[in-house]
């Protein structure tokens, strides 16, 4: 009796170690997933206010964005004058500038993938890199805590090792209530903290709850931070793919 | 008979004599001395240049050098490779895959020139390897990056740390791929420092989307002066789609300094070369105007003027000779030291700042240079008689015997 | 004392021809060490102005950090504080503010990567050569034209020619990408692969106007009167700037790879200059040395006659010394000569004529005349005289008459 219960009792340890770290990690690779579809959708539509915070000044940009999934984004500068007109067209992997002061459009080489996009605290790279969290990172819960009030899942994602991402470990902070993210941190290989994306502001829009403003803190440089506030957005809404092409891009708005 | 008084009286007055061998002798090994200096420091001056990495010469297609975009590739590597093979004079080659490229880490970035090498083939035919200062060479397990000091300084990152690496693929996208520093080296020259990162040639062409293609071929010639003909014959070989550029096409800024750096040694050489000629000069010019008292002598007791001036001459080439020889001897003696261990040319120079190997010179000494100098100096010694030998001749005995 | 002046410097005389060949070797030994030392220094001061002259001037400005880390933000203002300190620097023959970025120019469906440099013309042609260079065209006509200079191989690889209109693009002060058209008026050859490939500059005023920066620069190049002037500049900028965010750089700290270059040079340089005295002080010790064995027999005689030995070792001892000075006097004569002859017609380097034009450097053996020059060497000789005789003057004074008469 004693000897099965002990076999059973192994077996079942057994289960638990070999099996729940693993629904574990799926769980983790599952919430992050939501909360990105979350934040996305098939598709949106919406305008926003882009804030560039520095201690020399601050600059906002109104701007108008179309998003199919994470391949297909157009976004458009409304307003300052100086750049109304200037639009960022983004295919998979690679990204094209729309000038209209010159009425160029030029394709973001390899030596500006890692220049501000638009002066904010984001990367050309940012941009259209944001896609891989799932398939350069390994996901775990590590913990839960409360950030601004509300419980999250803490989950550590860590580069896989043939990953191209210059990150040595991220954290991301998930809504249990909402599943909606409520922070991430991008951390390098020292473990000395870069910079921190922050959502707040939850609200319902387009149908849909999610954060109304994002701000990315650069750590490294302190005192400069970008900040993003939904002003309207639509979700799964059909998008043509006639927005997404070069004729789009290079119609004078 | 003449030639045996001419050998007695060169050792009756030893004092004369030996003065004038010393100047023989000092001058012979000074200008052993610089000849071989000479010659190896501008071997030296271009070894630093184009040892690291540049090497004797390179194969692109046509245009590479203009525009080092990645569609410039080999168009093919293996006919490439044949002529190599079948060409003498060529002594080694290695394929690289060379692009532009950001690498970035977490804290900076920085434009760079990406080359893709195999890590046995390259270490024959460039010496980053001896610039290794921190870590180790490519080992040629994939992800490996070696690169400069001062880059990674400036990348904020060091030994072990990760960076990744952006460029335009051969389709035109942009392909990336992540790297662990196992080396730091420093060379010659912190531009090329910062500029140039090493990866292996497989994960280049992975990540470049290149299949087998390569963009470079970089050949070591058996030796330097090979390298103008080898030029020549490798261009008519591989015909109109490739280019074959010589170091001096290569970097022709650098040679031009070294090139200013030659003239100026030979103008050295040239003021050594005279004072040598003038000690020789001046000590024979003395030790034969000493003699006319004795020539006078020897004249009043019937010695014929031309057996006189050939008597003078034979002794001005027996010194010529000897002090050659002996000038010979104490200027391998001093040569072969600095041959094995070189010379540091910081101990000359506050303020020098080199890195270690570049600032010791090794002197090479030619067979040409021997027998050039093995030429000249009796020849001088010679030449420096004939004017007090006629002289001599011309006077009158009685004259010559109040000679003062 | 007087009688033994006298006697020497009649002594010399006496015997001309053995006279001469010891003062010839004194001369000769000033002369050539004095040619060498001014070719040294003349030939070093020459890379130096040549290497200055092709971008970077004497000296820079900047911000600390810059040189090493280049940034768009790390930039300083061009004020009149600033301008009126540099103008009353006596030392200071010109200078001329810069402005870089990293950007890319398009023509056509080519976009390619420059570096935009934004430069002051009228200044600038003061402190580099670079409007020598201009191979095709001509140099940006003013600060605020809307014209461009670029590379020649960049031109090459846009495909493009000189009269075009280029798009460039970089990123702004604020973050922006600035774009705008500009002309192309002409193409410059700087025989830097780097440069040629990538460098585009254009007028002060319209860079700032691309990138959207007020008055602020990133470096001040400046022109000296005289490459000594360098340290003592340096100190006096670093204290009328005051601040300790800006540095003020060297051209040495700004191109460290051709100070190596240099420093290698003249290392090398004073080897041979140590052999070169090596073997003039030999020879002017062999001359030395046989022209006073070869008259031991007269010393014997005048000893037999009574003089002390005392006497004649310093009588031989003033024939030395009146030996060496004509020497000298000679040797600095002819030394200046060719010094001063090479100043004003250097030996231009047969072969390399072609890379003169190629990259606007001067390849020419020079010389100089400086005091320093003329007043070491003739220490320095004299100095090897006088120990060349201390052997022949102690032989002197041990020398028996009966010895003496009987040398041969």
């Amino acid at each position: 009796m004693r000897r099965t219960s002990i076999v059973g009792l192994a077996s079942s340890v057994l289960f638990i170690v070999a099996f729940v770290p693993a629904a574990m990690s799926q769980n983790a690779d599952a919430i992050i997933r939501r909360a990105e579809d979350l934040l996305k959708g098939k598709s949106s539509k919406g305008t926003f206010i882009m804030r560039v915070i520095t201690p020399e000044y601050t600059r906002e940009m109104r701007m108008e964005s179309w998003w199919v999934g994470n391949d297909k984004a157009l976004i458009v500068i409304r307003s300052p004058k100086r750049e109304a007109g200037n639009k960022t067209l983004k295919i998979k992997n690679e990204i094209w500038s729309y000038l209209k002061n010159t009425e160029t459009t030029i394709k973001i080489p390899p030596s500006m993938m890692l220049q501000s996009w638009n002066g904010s605290d984001f990367t050309n790279d940012d941009l259209v890199r944001e896609s891989s969290l799932a398939a350069d990172y390994a996901h775990k819960i590590v913990s839960t805590e409360i950030v601004e009030g509300e419980k999250c899942w803490k989950i550590e994602l860590t580069p896989k090792p043939e990953a191209p991402v210059v990150w040595g470990k991220l954290y991301y902070w998930v809504r249990q209530a909402d599943d909606l993210p409520a922070r991430v941190e991008y951390y390098d290989e020292r473990g000395k903290l870069m910079r921190t994306m922050a959502f707040s502001a939850y609200k319902v829009m387009g149908g849909r709850k999610l954060p109304a403003t994002w701000t990315m803190i650069n750590d490294a440089d302190p005192g400069h931070k970008t900040e993003f506030e939904i002003l309207d957005v639509s979700f799964d809404i059909k998008i043509s793919d006639r927005v997404f092409s070069f004729q789009e891009l290079e119609r004078r708005y | 008979m003449l030639a045996k008084l001419a050998w007695r009286n060169i050792w009756r007055n030893k004092r004369r004599s030996l003065i004038v061998l010393a100047a023989i002798v000092v001058g012979m090994v000074v200008l052993v001395f610089s000849e071989s200096f000479i010659a190896g420091s501008l071997k030296g001056m271009l070894d630093n240049q184009i040892g690291s990495h540049t090497s004797h010469i390179q194969i692109h297609r046509k245009g590479f050098s203009d525009n080092k975009i990645i569609q410039s590739t080999i168009p093919n590597a293996s006919f490439v490779e044949g002529v190599l093979q079948g060409t003498p004079g060529v002594l080694r080659h290695s394929k690289r895959v060379v692009t532009y490229a950001l690498i970035s880490s977490a804290s900076n970035s920085s434009g760079v020139s990406l080359v893709g090498v195999d890590p046995a083939q390259e270490q024959q035919v460039s010496k980053i390897q001896a610039s290794v200062v921190q870590g180790s060479y490519l080992s040629g397990k994939d992800h490996e990056i070696i690169l400069g000091k001062n880059l990674a300084e400036r990348l904020g990152v060091a030994l072990g740390d990760k960076v990744v690496a952006m460029a335009s693929m051969l389709d035109g996208h942009v392909g990336s791929d992540v790297f662990r520093i196992v080396g730091l080296f420093e060379t010659f020259s912190s531009d090329f420092d910062r500029l140039y990162v090493f990866i292996p040639t497989g994960n280049a062409q992975r990540m470049l989307g290149l299949g087998d293609q390569i963009s470079e071929f970089a050949v070591l010639a058996q030796t330097m002066e090979l390298v103008p003909q080898l030029d020549v014959m490798l261009e008519r070989e591989l015909g109109g789609s490739y280019e074959v550029l010589s170091y001096r096409e290569l970097l022709p800024a650098i040679m031009a300094i070294l090139d200013v750096a030659d003239e100026a040694m030979g103008i050295y050489y040239l003021i050594i070369g005279a004072a040598t000629i003038f000690g020789i000069v001046n000590a024979m010019l003395m030790s034969v105007f000493e003699r006319i008292r004795e020539f006078g002598v020897l004249m009043a007791m019937g010695m014929k003027n031309g057996k006189l001036f050939s008597m003078i001459v034979l002794e001005a080439s027996y010194l010529g000779v000897l002090g050659m020889l002996i000038g010979m001897g104490v200027g391998l003696a001093i040569y072969l030291p600095f041959w094995k261990y070189g010379l540091d040319l910081s101990a000359f120079s506050e303020g020098l700042t080199m890195v270690g190997m570049s600032a010791v010179v090794y002197p090479i000494l030619t067979v040409g240079a021997v027998i050039r100098m093995a030429v000249i100096i009796p020849l001088v010694a010679v030449v420096a008689a004939l004017y007090p030998a006629t002289k001599a001749i011309r006077l009158q005995p009685v004259r010559a015997i109040y000679y003062v | 004392m007087k009688l033994l002046l006298t006697l020497a410097w009649r002594n010399i005389w006496r015997n001309s021809r053995r006279s001469i060949l010891t003062i010839a070797a004194v001369a000769f030994a000033t002369t050539l060490s004095i040619a060498m030392r001014g070719i040294l220094i003349g030939t070093f001061e020459l890379n130096i102005r040549n290497v200055v002259r092709t971008f970077s001037g004497y000296i820079q400005i900047q911000r600390v950090g810059y040189q090493k880390n280049p940034s768009l933000h790390l930039s300083f203002p061009y004020d009149e504080t600033l301008v009126s300190a540099l103008s009353s620097e006596a030392e200071i023959v010109a200078f001329s503010p810069r402005i870089h970025a990293d950007g890319l120019v398009s023509y056509g469906d080519q976009s390619l990567g420059a570096m935009v440099i934004g430069i002051a013309p009228e200044g600038e042609r003061l402190v580099s050569n670079l409007d020598d260079r201009i191979e095709e065209g001509s140099f940006v006509a003013s600060e605020s034209s809307n014209d461009v200079v670029v590379g020649c191989k960049l031109l090459r690889n846009l495909r493009a020619r000189v009269g075009d209109v280029v798009v460039v693009l970089a990123q702004g002060y604020d973050g922006s990408l600035g774009n705008m058209k500009y002309r192309i008026a002409g193409t410059i050859k700087t025989g830097s692969p780097e440069f040629d490939r990538m460098a585009l500059f254009m007028g002060l005023s319209s860079i700032r106007e691309l990138l959207g920066m007020t008055d602020r620069v990133h470096s001040v190049a400046i022109a000296l009167k005289d490459l000594d002037r360098i340290d003592a500049v340096k100190e006096r900028l670093q204290r009328a700037v005051a601040d300790p965010k800006m540095a003020v750089l060297a051209w040495d700290e700004i191109t460290p790879d051709l100070k190596k270059h240099l420093d290698m040079d003249q290392a090398r340089s004073i080897l041979f200059l140590w052999v070169l005295i090596a073997i003039v002080a030999f020879g002017i010790l062999n001359t030395l040395l046989m022209s006073v064995t070869e008259r031991y027999r007269e010393f014997g005689v005048v000893l037999s006659m009574g003089m002390s030995n005392g006497k004649l070792a310093a009588l031989v001892f003033l024939e030395t010394l009146f030996i060496t000075v004509v020497g000298l006097a000679a040797g600095n004569a002819l030394g200046a000569g060719m010094n001063y002859y090479l100043t004003v017609q250097p030996i231009v380097i047969q072969g390399v004529e072609s890379l003169q034009e190629e990259f606007g450097f001067v390849w020419q053996i020079e010389s100089s005349l400086r005091a320093a020059i003329f007043v070491d060497t003739s220490v320095a000789v004299l100095g090897m005289s006088l120990l060349a005789c201390i052997y022949p003057v102690h032989r002197v004074r041990k020398l028996e008459p009966l010895k003496g008469l009987r040398f041969t």
